[in-house]
């Protein structure tokens, strides 16, 4: 035994303790540790409580028990259909967008002289956000003069112009290209990650003589699966979380025939239009267990396929 | 061959450049449709040319609300993004090299936990929020809306976390053996090497905030304190007709400061990491 | 890196500072409770008001509206002439868009932090008026300080309960029917006659089908409760029981006339294909306002907004009475005012609603812009100053008034419930999806199935 001094003085000791590796990884998460209890604990707590209620906002809850969830389930047909509408609204995009950021920032990040320009507008579309501009912005331009429907028609695959917003079958089709539109941050994320990628990864096995398309699948792919992690598990919990797009391009409505109430939209309705918090909140932890479950799947996978330069000792 | 590369590039060029067309249209929509006046915007919707190029839109839509420009709005909109940027960079950075670097007891855990409140939505959780805000009396300033990001936003963490763990260990036992304490590794060897996820996250951030509407609404109670963004949803009154081209004006100006720092700061994007860091 | 670092600690720190200054308001010690004390009108307002002094009589009252631009404009001048009457009173102004709206307010009900004087809405005032959110005015009225002798019995009903008056009507509305008068002249039809009926209008919108090709708008398509409703009243009903748990129906009559009138209309080509209905949702882009129907029926509040964008002419009329005479019709509050029932200031801030009641040198100011005001005085004084198109819809009210009959008690919890599914099973018979009968039957289910629950 090390017994350097007799009373190791309390610089020592401090030291030593914050040195160790338990206190040093909650000294560093402890600005989340608090932000945590302060600010998001009791309201998510309070919200588990509430799905168990019934509060209409106005005056205090009353208790009763899991009536909401088993209305949810077996009385309330809109619900159901929110839920197939929104998962059919992520199984489409969201493979879209992650594959077109991909594609593209695998384009961009050889550098030509207008990479710079090309990248900022890619990327712009999905500043736009969720503003009533937009909503404006894209009917306007699937409208029945439109942009779309005249480009259809000069090219000859339609004869007439389609009712995009009109008709319950087709502005799933809108929703999702305006979502899959803003794949610009989807593409910076893997941009960032392309960058990260040590150039002489690159020059060594170009040494060793392989092509363009090995340094892609042994190089980039491999080193790029943290960032691919990244993107499917974000991508995937914001698909089902969104809100701000079908609201705004329906104007709060949800479609024709409620073809675009996706499952936000239907939770805000129930919260805030029909003062119905307590169904609300039970929508809300539905949504968390079955989006936790996918993610809980992706992460099981995920150590098989992905691959961390800093593997774990 | 030479020439071979030159199509080739002329081709890459001309997809790219069509593709980026498509992308842009909407946007360069918006940005001719706030020259118009209403009945033009809806009548014509296939134009992108205006017929006369009206600038009173922008005049008229700066004016504003109740006294404030967008001026102020812009302002607002710009010091509460400009502080939750800063605040979730840094924050976040530290965290995730925590959960991403250290072994500590119930670190499985906490991760889960944080990933978990991600998927809880704003709808659900902005009620008891407010209740607590309330109760510390903070309804009514700024602080509601941007302090929270001082104690890390759990996309940025998660991110930059898959960032650190692309950096290999070798540079970290390096220091180690140099004798440097976690904290020191952190900040001498991790942190320049996260700049592409630094950037991207400032960029993030930056916008989302920018373009918050949810906690500007709920917590920002007079005009003077009013974001942009709270500030173009009072265009749109379910009563009356709605002054597109000025909504539309202010909308577009409202695009200019985020592209603005996407543009400063895309630059770092370009920038490899410098792989000095890798001798040996 | 170091040394970026550090820097930008400094610009954060610097900017935090300056973001607090004068913005912040941390309260005094002021107790919490929950929906209970109001803290927020005796907050530092001082920010607005000119004298920093804390005398006894220094008011501040935080009002909150919803609007655009004009509203905005014009409530904040009007409320300036009160201040200047009323030097001790000042105001902190919280006007914000329809969007978000009832979310901020809804929050704030639940967390505490409500202003002194909220604009409210009749399909709304019901529930805030039911758990209490509400002052009942009453009390300000007989002691005078809210004088509403020079305005009709018959515009307070909306905003009362259980004897109570908890809203004042800002501006009143009643349905109505527009047309295009251009189109009407060109087909050689002469005005609508007010005493028309249901079928009178059915024979009008399919004359001018079938002989001049001009269609009209599928009736109140936004929301189809107000077409259901006008027909109930014509039979001495209403679509809510009195308790507020039941539809006030039992019979699917009304259900399937109003659902046939749709289904047959638009089969036959009359109303338009329902797909280009929900594709125009604004009004620029709607078939009226191009000159492709030829009327529909609106509140009589947006024709303003259909006259500015219109160079046809138009005229306002009556909703279709039924075969023996009786109308539907009622005048319904645009938007009121409401005093909060935790507003510490009750009796200033009825001093305030009276004031945009009764005076017409704030009338001259806002100039019915939410909607025909409901003293009498008023209206002869502003007369003059308003726009045409304001002054038909002071016409229209006069004459919707010979016809209206009262308006039936504030909706009960869950009506935005079942107006919703009126809304979706309307879509849906418009659709084809749905028959008149299986549309009727599915309706009465729903609702009842809904308000059950209270």
């Amino acid at each position: 035994m090390d017994k350097k001094v007799q009373n190791p003085n309390f610089r020592e000791r401090f030291s030593t303790f914050m040195d160790k590796d338990n206190t040093v990884g909650y000294v560093f998460i402890l600005p989340w540790l608090i932000g945590f209890f302060a600010f998001t604990f009791i309201p998510v707590v309070a919200s588990l409580v509430l799905s168990f209620t019934k509060y209409d906002l106005l005056s205090p809850p009353t208790f009763i028990g899991l009536k909401n969830y088993i209305t949810m389930f077996t009385g309330d047909a809109l619900f159901v259909k929110s839920v197939k509408i929104t998962f059919l609204f992520v199984a489409v995009s969201v493979p879209l967008r992650l594959i077109f950021a991909l594609m593209l920032a695998m384009v961009f990040n050889k550098p030509t002289r207008l990479t710079g320009f090309y990248r900022a507008v890619y990327y712009i579309p999905s500043i736009v956000g969720g503003s009533v501009a937009i909503a404006v912005m894209w009917s306007r331009i699937f409208d029945s003069e439109g942009a779309i429907n005249s480009i259809m028609i000069s090219l000859g695959i339609i004869n007439e112009p389609i009712y995009w917003l009109g008709n319950p079958n087709t502005t799933m089709i809108v929703l999702v290209l305006l979502y899959v539109w803003q794949f610009g941050s989807a593409m910076l994320i893997f941009l960032a990650g392309l960058k990260q990628i040590p150039m002489s990864l690159y020059e060594s096995a170009k040494i060793d003589g392989a092509n363009k398309l090995q340094q892609f699948f042994r190089i980039t792919i491999p080193m790029l699966t943290p960032i691919i992690l990244f993107n499917l598990i974000m991508q995937v919990i914001n698909g089902f979380m969104m809100f701000t797009q079908a609201f705004v391009l329906t104007n709060g409505t949800g479609g024709p025939l409620n073809s675009l109430l996706v499952y936000s939209m239907y939770m805000y309705r129930k919260t805030f239009e029909f003062y119905q918090m307590g169904y609300g909140s039970a929508m809300a932890w539905f949504m968390l267990i079955v989006v936790s479950i996918m993610t809980g799947i992706i992460f099981k996978t995920s150590n098989q396929w992905v691959f961390y330069e800093a593997k774990e000792d | 061959m030479k020439r071979k590369q030159q199509i080739g590039r002329l081709i890459y060029h001309i997809i790219i450049m069509g593709f980026a067309y498509v992308m842009i249209y909407p946007i360069l929509w918006m940005f001719f449709a706030s020259f118009k006046d209403n009945m033009e915007i809806f009548a014509d919707a296939s134009r992108l040319w205006p017929q006369n190029f009206d600038f009173g839109n922008y005049a008229r839509g700066w004016a504003g609300f109740s006294g404030y420009t967008f001026g102020t709005f812009f302002k607002n909109s710009a010091v509460i993004s400009v502080i939750s940027t800063l605040a979730t960079v840094l924050s976040s950075a530290i965290i995730a090299y925590g959960f991403a670097r250290v072994k500590f007891k119930f670190q499985k855990f906490w991760f889960a936990i944080m990933i978990s409140t991600m998927m809880l939505p704003i709808q659900i959780i902005m009620v008891p929020q407010f209740i607590i805000f309330h109760k510390l009396k903070l309804v009514g300033t700024i602080l509601p809306v941007v302090l929270p990001h001082f104690f890390g936003v759990p996309f940025f963490i998660f991110l930059m976390m898959q960032f650190i763990q692309g950096v290999p260990r070798d540079l970290d036992e390096a220091a180690k053996i140099d004798g440097c304490s976690k904290y020191a590794i952190f900040y001498k060897i991790i942190l320049p090497l996260m700049k592409p996820a630094l950037v991207t996250a400032t960029i993030f951030q930056f916008y989302w905030k920018w373009d918050d509407f949810l906690g500007p609404l709920l917590y920002l109670n007079k005009p003077q304190q009013y974001t942009a963004t709270l500030a173009l949803r009072l265009f749109a009154d379910p009563g009356s007709t709605v002054p597109w081209g000025e909504m539309l004006s202010m909308a577009t100006l409202s695009i200019v400061p985020i592209v603005l720092i996407f543009l400063m700061f895309q630059k770092y994007l370009v920038e490899g990491i410098s792989t000095s860091g890798l001798k040996g | 890196m170091k040394k970026v670092l550090s820097m930008l600690l400094v610009l954060m720190m610097v900017t935090a500072l300056f973001a607090g200054c004068g913005k912040e308001e941390k309260n005094t010690a002021g107790n919490e409770t929950n929906a209970g004390s109001e803290d927020a009108s005796t907050d530092s307002g001082s920010t607005e008001s000119t004298d920093s002094g804390s005398s006894a009589d220094e008011i501040v009252l935080r009002v909150a509206w919803w609007g655009n631009q004009v509203r905005d404009a014009r409530t904040e001048e009007a409320l300036a002439l009160y201040t200047e009457m009323y030097p001790n009173v000042t105001f902190e102004l919280e006007p914000i868009g329809w969007a978000g709206y009832w979310d901020k307010l809804a929050t704030q009900t639940a967390g505490g932090s409500l202003p002194d004087i909220i604009q409210q809405d009749y399909a709304f005032i019901g529930q805030y008026i039911d758990k209490g959110v509400l002052a009942d005015l009453s009390p300000y009225v007989e002691s005078g300080v809210l004088n509403l002798d020079d305005v009709a019995p018959a515009n307070l009903e909306g905003g009362s309960a259980d004897g109570g008056l908890y809203g004042v009507p800002l501006g009143m509305n009643a349905l109505s029917y527009v047309y295009n008068k251009s189109l009407m002249d060109q087909m050689g039809y002469g005005s609508v006659d007010p005493d028309w009926t249901w079928n009178d209008f059915e024979t009008l919108i399919s004359d001018a089908y079938n002989e001049h090709g001009i269609r009209s708008d599928a009736p109140l398509w936004d929301d189809p409760k107000f077409f259901l409703e006008n027909l109930l009243r014509q039979n001495g009903k209403n679509i809510y029981n009195e308790d507020g748990n039941g539809l006030g129906f039992e019979t699917t009559d009304e259900l399937v006339r109003m659902f046939t009138i749709l289904a047959d209309n638009t089969q036959a080509g009359v109303f338009p294909d329902p797909q280009e209905i929900a594709q125009k949702t604004t009004l620029e882009e709607s078939l009226f306002v191009n000159n492709e129907t030829l009327g529909g029926f609106i509140w009589s509040n947006f024709f303003v907004a259909y006259a500015d964008l219109m160079d046809s002419e138009l005229e306002l009329t009556v909703m279709p009475n039924d075969e023996d005479g009786n109308s539907g019709l009622y005048l319904k509050p645009s938007q009121f005012f409401s005093v909060t029932e935790s507003s510490e200031h009750k009796e200033e801030a009825a001093r305030v609603i009276d004031f945009f009641t009764n005076s017409v040198e704030a009338n001259e100011v806002l100039l019915a812009e939410r909607g025909v005001p409901i003293a009498a005085a008023v209206r002869e004084g502003i007369k003059d100053s308003v726009s045409t198109e304001v002054a038909a819809t002071f016409d229209y009210i006069a004459l919707a008034e010979n016809y209206a009959t009262p308006i039936s008690a504030p909706e009960p919890a869950g009506a935005a419930e079942v107006t919703k599914a009126l809304k979706s099973i309307y879509e849906e018979v418009a659709y084809g999806v749905t028959t008149p009968e299986e549309g009727a039957e599915r309706f009465i289910q729903e609702a009842n199935a809904v308000l059950s629950a209270n």
